[in-house]
């Protein structure tokens, strides 16, 4: 299997190991979603907000199951190849314009997030401008360089979330009542699909698997690897929404960023002080490339699309829109993010649902080519 | 090509950690900026003052010097006053050193919670930041003189803020666990109650006295009549985010043996001719709601050994045992049930929920949770059952 596995399209020397793809999968995931994510779901859910995070991410990881399922029966090709075989060089770059456009919009909250998050828990006083759109250069940077960089980032990302994440849930644990999260079975009092889309606007990762896809050498066992990166990310997710209900109860909704909320009753920190920043830090570090991605994906479909010889072009494009965005509605966050949970969401799940169902109804690789 | 593409990666990764994370190197003008480690916040004429104590570094200043390092501003909110703080002084007050905040009575009487929830949503001040109110001006509390320390909030730290290692006998809030409090389904919460007590202790010099039955007092001193003592030893009542009662000394000791666990505690049991002073080993203790008769029950069992006399102790042994009288322990029953009975009756009479009662019928009776939902508290049935004093 290993050696008919080979047959990755596109540039070989820009390939993802599987390793890395399943860290990108764990490294980036909960540090984009553990800002504002868990007390929108309590805001929804109160002290069952586990429950549709729980399903948020069932269904995006059975998505994530049947794409890699369905590439495998693809020859492992990459989606663009996919849809020229299938649809035609015409369909394939439109498909991948509006992926661009879906990205783009899509990292628009995560970046505020983002910017407010630096703004608030490092800074005393609101700092220069400059300092946030300094992101914009490094994600420019990172926009014209190959996925094999994001794979790089992973790796060292890993270990920055993990840790970041252990420190954090070490110093909190103690503070949560986890009888907050009672009754555990109870008839909701919100409407549990509803609360189960809002998670929506931080996910998509199963469009990055799309992307993804043909990027990285398949090898044995490379479905569970992936699939168990995204479920850690998950859990830990869960995990960490509920520690903070455990210890904000009915006020977790005032609580935008949650691991700075958390960790600050610890003995430690009253006696040594801000200890907790070590997490806050390494998270931060992780935060970068994770708010980054979708923006440097979305080049990468903008270079396929109008098969662009140079991504430099494209990359000042889309992170000077966005920069300007940023700049214009940077007092809109909770604005936007009202739009993105009450409204946009519904959208997003609908091109994540469009996307998979496009991969599913692409040509079978013809079995010579497997 | 390539080691141009590193120099740029390392640039770029220079001016992030630089720019992003650094927190412009926490340079601040040190010589504008207060680093605030306690406030207090009165009502006054205008709306809201507040008193900020700046934290001196030791041997910068004289002692008498540093006792003086408060500053005050007024305002129509509490935000306005903090600003005013800065802008009546030309200091820049620094918030995020703060550990402590002290309500004035007639604050905590208007509506206490709207300011707790400002301080949990306004990330300038830690959430964990203990609260206490006074029993009169905070203002007052802060500028008072203590030979504990020559900065006030610190000498009131030691006894407010308590860790569960150290005496358990002063219940900490903090700006958290109050507000989740009140915005719970029993919108009730507790703080400590400050109280200044003048010219009790007549040591002289450097040296403190704390201690007594149950009690948490600092301070002491010269004979100085502005030299003064504080007492914590009971909290305030709160309902609907407003300062409804207190519990006495005993009331509050026995409150917090009900919800939590005790260490290092006191009790004194006895009558003129007799007095027996029992440390308390261990206390446990079931508050359980029967929601079909909406009756409260409160149970305690206590374990509890002769803290003052070594009399029958075997020294000979390697297990220390005092023998504590039969007698003792049924009198000691006998008033932990009074003091329950009060408790109750002033749970009843402010409407207080502080044992959160609604609150655990949502979380474990969650079903007759809407039939029992608007039931005042004072229509609940309190129980003192099961109180045992073992000394085994």
């Amino acid at each position: 299997m290993a050696e008919t596995m080979t047959a990755v399209d596109g540039n070989e020397k820009n390939l993802l190991k599987v390793r890395q793809a399943a860290f990108i999968m764990l490294a980036f995931s909960p540090a984009l979603k553990l800002v504002f994510l868990p007390s929108v779901m309590a805001e929804v859910a109160y002290e069952q907000l586990w429950l549709p995070l729980l399903t948020s991410f069932l269904i995006e990881g059975i998505l994530i199951a049947l794409i890699l399922v369905l590439f495998e029966k693809r020859g492992y090709k990459t989606f663009f190849k996919c849809l020229e075989e299938s649809f035609g060089s015409v369909a394939a770059r439109a498909i991948y314009f509006f992926i661009a456009v879906f990205l783009v919009l899509k990292s628009l909250l995560p970046i505020f997030e983002h910017k407010l998050y630096i703004e608030n828990t490092i800074y005393e006083m609101s700092p220069d401008r400059i300092t946030f759109y300094i992101f914009f250069a490094f994600s420019t940077y990172l926009s014209v360089q190959g996925v094999k960089i994001l794979g790089r980032a992973a790796d060292i990302a890993v270990v920055f979330t993990l840790l970041g994440l252990l420190t954090a849930f070490g110093l909190s644990v103690g503070a949560a009542d986890y009888s907050n999260l009672l009754p555990i079975i109870k008839k909701p009092a919100y409407n549990l699909v509803n609360a189960a889309f809002r998670p929506v606007v931080w996910q998509g990762d199963a469009v990055y698997i799309i992307l993804f896809s043909g990027h990285f050498r398949p090898e044995k066992g490379y479905k569970k690897k992936i699939l168990s990166g995204y479920t850690v990310g998950a859990l830990a997710t869960i995990l960490f929404s509920a520690t903070l209900y455990g210890i904000y109860g009915a006020i977790t909704p005032s609580q935008n960023y949650a691991l700075p909320s958390m960790s600050v009753f610890s003995v430690i920190v009253t006696n040594i002080g801000r200890f907790d920043f070590l997490s806050i830090f390494l998270l931060l570090f992780s935060q970068v490339f994770a708010v980054s991605m979708p923006l440097m994906l979305a080049v990468k479909c903008l270079e396929r699309a109008f098969s662009l010889k140079n991504s430099i072009v494209a990359a000042i494009a889309v992170n000077a829109a966005v920069l300007i965005v940023t700049a214009i509605f940077s007092g809109s966050v909770f604005e936007l993010l009202k739009l993105s949970t009450d409204v946009l969401c519904y959208c997003y799940a609908a091109f994540v649902a469009f996307s998979v169902l496009i991969v599913a109804i692409t040509k079978k690789a013809v079995k010579n080519e497997i | 090509m390539r080691f141009k593409r590193t120099i740029a990666t390392a640039i770029f990764g220079v001016l992030l950690a630089l720019l992003y994370f650094t927190s412009d190197f926490a340079l601040i003008d040190i010589e504008k900026t207060a680093i605030v480690v306690a406030i207090g916040i009165d009502k006054d004429e205008n709306g809201y003052s507040v008193t900020a104590q700046i934290g001196v570094p030791e041997g910068s200043e004289s002692s008498s010097k540093k006792d003086d390092a408060v500053m005050t501003g007024t305002g129509k909110t509490v935000l306005e006053a903090i600003d005013n703080v800065g802008a009546e002084t030309g200091w820049h007050p620094k918030l995020s050193f703060c550990s402590m905040i002290f309500i004035g009575k007639d604050v905590a009487t208007d509506d206490v919670q709207t300011i707790i929830d400002f301080f949990v949503t306004s990330e300038r001040v830690d959430n964990s930041a203990t609260i206490a109110m006074t029993d009169g001006k905070a203002s007052e509390l802060l500028t008072a003189k203590t030979p504990l320390d020559s900065i006030t909030s610190f000498a009131l730290q030691k006894i407010v803020l308590k860790s569960e290692w150290m005496v358990s006998t002063v219940g900490a809030t903090n700006l958290k666990s109050f507000a989740v409090m009140t915005n719970s389904r029993s919108k009730s919460a507790y703080m400590p109650v400050i109280e200044v007590i003048k010219g009790k202790v007549e040591s002289s010099g450097e040296n403190a006295q704390s201690g007594g039955e149950g009690k948490s007092q600092s301070g002491g001193g010269e004979k100085k009549d502005e030299e003064v003592l504080f007492d914590s030893s009971s909290v305030g009542l709160f309902y609907n985010g407003s300062y409804v009662g207190r519990l006495s000394d005993e009331e509050t000791l026995l409150y917090y043996m009900l919800i939590g666990p005790v260490y290092q505690c006191f009790i004194g049991v006895g009558d003129n001719n007799e007095q027996y002073f029992l440390t308390i080993e261990s206390n446990e203790r079931t508050i359980d709601v029967d929601v079909l008769s909406a009756t409260v029950y409160l149970k305690l069992k206590l374990k509890v050994s002769l803290a003052d006399s070594t009399e029958g102790i075997d020294l000979t042994s390697v297990v220390k045992k005092t023998v504590v009288d039969r007698k003792v322990l049924r009198a000691l029953e006998n008033k932990l049930d009074e003091i329950a009975a009060s408790l109750s009756g002033k749970i009843v009479d402010t409407k207080a929920d502080i044992f959160m009662i609604k609150e655990r019928i949502y979380k474990y009776h969650n079903s007759d949770y809407e039939r029992l939902k608007d039931l005042s508290i004072d229509k609940f049935t309190f129980k003192t059952e099961n109180i045992v004093v073992s000394a085994d």
